[in-house]
């Protein structure tokens, strides 16, 4: 559905991408995560056509993305949090224009989704709050049932109750589309998403499926007889060691049951008990963002 | 789509429409009570906020384009499936609807009112609408594809008047080759040109911006076409001449005009209590204190009775013992007429040649050649409407009203056409009983284009021209044979002049000794 390979874009000096590579298959829910200025605009907007790659390429629908034409942009819908549209527009008024673009409108889906978001069909865009310009453009992206769902941090400044609104109308409607979201907001993308790419300063940290990063990532905390020192030179799946007394706790990006105590037996002497607690996606998002960032420093 | 999207803007701008239209109404109206009444102050206000119409359209044109910005990467449309040539169209269309059709339809209806007839207004209004459309509308839709804002458009506007105003300081008021047609007849050559190119390039600018929108790379395209354009400004004299020549409408010289030097015709003086310089409007291109300025004593063979020679440029140059010539710059204007019925009619030519160098050659005999292109005017009519409180149709001259000046010297006469005014007319004031008649005045703003409307941004498809006529001083220095009294049966009397031909002559004088010839 989405091919992104080798894609750099620099503005100015600054090389906001730096070649990134990633698949994003159909049928799938992509979240791209990253911090604030790892990429994920910039990569959705050089996937839109909005930006044109300094280098590498993206097919998008199976098309370049610098040649994608009304015909695929019909089966694309678009939601991000800065969106621009026409806010002297009512609501009312701006689906009636939007319709006669796509083929595949359908009439009674985009009444069903605006009933579901309560959205005022004779209120201007401008005098929407921000949740209710989401939940708009969301109303704008759905009722041509797009192949593809872009979506470019749609809860950003979203309260929860919008959130939740804003997430049961997408998932209601999701059906088959392949869809790509974008946040750094991982507690809503949690049971959305399929598949995960990590962005970091323009680069790709890993790409997975959804299922196994949650299996390779566990917090570890494995209590010794005595107090003892974090090891100097950890094993590099080994994230964030720290020691407290006779307890040393840290993440393992590796796991795996079998092997994981005698893995800590070869590094500690006197192991008495080894805890391995899941992680939820916050936290492996910001364990791997720290380790970038120390990475760097 | 473009249907579909220019009902979207009307929707968003139908306000902004009305306002413009009230705008352009009520100048049109306050324009028909100045024609009708000679309303003074309505008169003031117009020529101060005269450009309101246009600078209101200008701000409707680029606020339709704002409606869906192309700089930028947040707007909706862009992922939208909408073809670029669809919101291209539509602005177009918009423009053309709520900008030019309306102008188009208050110049129709402006000349209607004034009496002239439906296809001398319609002609006259489709090509001031052209022109509009090329010169005005497409540059503005151009300023508001580069642009995100209204705040940024007029930042844009201000910056090109900027530029456009520091390239004629810095570039053409310097340079010997530029504007050399300026104030000529053939001014309208350039103009075309520049309209070719905004044409093409609002078409590639337009083209690239919606399509690729790429904002940096349009505006230096821009600024490419603007310079383009500038550029026109270095056509040089013999190009353009030579397009008017060949549009000529009898081409070559019809008769075997010649000009020859006759230094019998004795020194030339300015008659006692004239003014020196001429009503012609490119004399004072040509004062300078730091020249000279001679009066050469000509005969000028073969202008056919009652035609005027006009010479459209005389450029003029000193030939040296080796053969080898000086420019000495350009003659002023020469304008005669031949008016009975010997066959060489005399003339003065009034030339200006440097101080430094006429101090140097003044006592040296020199041969002087002097390269002419001319233009024989015929008489096309004579006119005549009564000179007082008179608002009369003329074939030729157009709609003429007459009245008294607030001093009871002057008569007022002024004149309303549809298209291009005539290169030349004379006027008289006529006593009809006696046939007495006062000087002839002649005025000539050569205008030889074939299509009306360039550079014409007035306020609508008529051409205005005023023409005072005097009939006494208030201190009575000057009798008049027609005066106060006989006015109320006398007339104006109009003669216009059409050009028949555009030709080149040259003139050399094989020695001559400039001192002899400096104006007293």
């Amino acid at each position: 559905m989405i091919g992104v390979t080798d894609l750099w874009k620099t503005f100015g000096r600054y090389d906001a991408l730096r070649g990134l590579s990633f698949d994003v298959p159909d049928g799938s829910a992509l979240a791209l995560i990253g911090a604030n200025g790892a990429g994920k605009t910039t990569t959705i907007k050089v996937l839109m056509n909005i930006y044109k790659p300094s280098r590498g390429m993206a097919t998008v629908l199976g098309v370049d993305s610098t040649a994608i034409s009304p015909r695929e942009l019909a089966q694309i819908g678009y939601v991000s949090e800065n969106q621009e549209m026409p806010g002297r527009l009512t609501v009312g008024e701006y689906l009636d224009y939007l319709r006669p673009f796509y083929p595949r409108w359908d009439k009674s889906l985009e009444t069903l989704i605006r009933h579901q978001l309560l959205l005022p069909p004779d209120r201007k865009i401008k005098d929407l709050s921000h949740g209710m310009r989401m939940k708009m453009a969301l109303a704008c992206a759905l009722p041509y049932r797009p192949r593809l769902l872009i979506l470019d941090e749609p809860f950003s400044g979203l309260d929860p109750l919008v959130r939740d609104e804003f997430m049961e109308g997408l998932l209601q409607q999701a059906g088959e589309m392949t869809i790509l979201i974008s946040s750094h907001d991982l507690a809503e993308i949690d049971g959305v998403a399929t598949h995960v790419t990590f962005l970091d300063q323009g680069r790709l940290l890993f790409e997975e499926r959804m299922e196994e990063l949650m299996d390779r990532f566990r917090e570890v905390r494995v209590t010794l007889e005595q107090k003892q020192c974090a090891p100097e030179k950890p094993p590099t799946s080994w994230l964030q060691m720290r020691a407290a007394g006779n307890v040393i706790t840290f993440v393992d990006t590796r796991f795996s049951e079998e092997d994981l105590g005698d893995r800590v037996r070869g590094l500690f002497a006197g192991v008495r008990t080894i805890e391995a607690e899941p992680m939820t996606l916050r936290s492996i998002f910001t364990t791997l963002a720290r380790s970038a960032r120390n990475a760097v420093s | 789509m473009v249907w579909h999207i220019l009902k979207k803007d009307w929707k968003l701008l139908w306000r902004h429409v009305v306002l413009v239209w009230a705008v352009q109404i009520f100048f049109g109206w306050m324009q028909f009570v100045v024609d009708s009444s000679e309303n003074r102050t309505l008169e003031r206000i117009l020529d101060v906020f005269g450009p309101l119409p246009l600078l209101a359209s200008a701000f409707l044109l680029a606020a339709v384009v704002h409606q869906d910005t192309i700089p930028g990467d947040r707007q909706d449309w862009l992922v939208r499936p909408v073809k670029s040539w669809d919101l291209i169209a539509a602005k177009l269309l918009f423009a053309l609807l709520a900008v030019n059709v309306p102008i188009f339809v208050g110049d129709v209806l402006q000349g209607l009112v004034h009496g002239f007839s439906l296809s001398a207004v319609v002609g006259s209004a489709t090509s001031r609408t052209i022109f509009l459309l090329i010169g005005f509308t497409f540059p503005v839709l151009v300023l508001g594809a580069l642009t995100k804002s209204l705040v940024e458009a007029v930042i844009g506007a201000i910056g090109f008047a900027l530029g456009v105003s520091l390239f004629q300081q810095l570039v053409l008021s310097r340079s010997p080759d530029a504007l050399q047609l300026r104030w000529s007849g053939v001014s309208w050559v350039p103009s075309l040109v520049v309209l070719f190119i905004a044409v093409a390039g609002a078409g590639v600018v337009l083209g690239q911006q919606y399509r690729q929108r790429t904002t940096l790379f349009s505006r230096g395209l821009a600024v490419g076409v603007v310079a383009l354009c500038l550029l026109t400004q270095f056509l040089p004299w013999h190009a353009a001449f030579a397009v008017q020549q060949w549009l000529s409408p009898s081409r070559g010289m019809p008769t075997p005009i010649s000009i020859r030097f006759d230094p019998s015709l004795g020194k030339f003086r300015h008659p006692s209590g004239i003014n020196p310089e001429g009503s012609d409007r490119r004399s004072h291109l040509f004062n300078d204190e730091t020249t000279v300025t001679l009066h050469v004593p000509m005969r000028i063979e073969s202008i056919p009775e009652g035609a005027i020679l006009n010479s459209d440029r005389s450029e003029v140059r000193l030939i040296n013992s080796n053969h080898k010539g000086d420019d000495l710059g350009l003659g002023d204007p020469l304008l005669v007429r031949k008016n009975d019925s010997n066959n060489d009619t005399p003339a003065y030519h009034s030339l200006k040649i440097r101080r430094d160098l006429y101090d140097r050659i003044k006592n040296q005999p020199v041969q002087l050649q002097v390269n002419y292109s001319l233009t024989l005017l015929a008489l096309a009519a004579s006119e005549a409407l009564p000179a007082k409180g008179a608002h009369r149709q003329l074939v030729l001259a157009g709609s003429c009203t007459t009245m008294v000046d607030e001093t009871e010297t002057l008569i007022e006469v002024h004149c309303l056409k549809p298209g291009n005014l005539p290169s030349c007319l004379s006027a008289s004031l006529e006593h009809t009983p006696s046939g007495q008649k006062n000087p002839e005045a002649l005025f000539c703003e050569p205008d030889y284009s074939p299509f009306f409307g360039f550079a014409h941004y007035g306020p609508d498809a008529l051409s205005r021209r005023g023409v005072t006529l005097r009939f006494r001083y208030a201190d009575g220095s000057v009798q008049y044979p027609v005066s106060g009294p006989q006015l109320g049966e006398s007339q104006v009397r109009f003669r216009i002049y059409h050009p028949q031909a555009h030709f080149k002559t040259s003139l050399v004088i094989p020695q001559i000794t400039l001192g002899d010839w400096e104006t007293q």
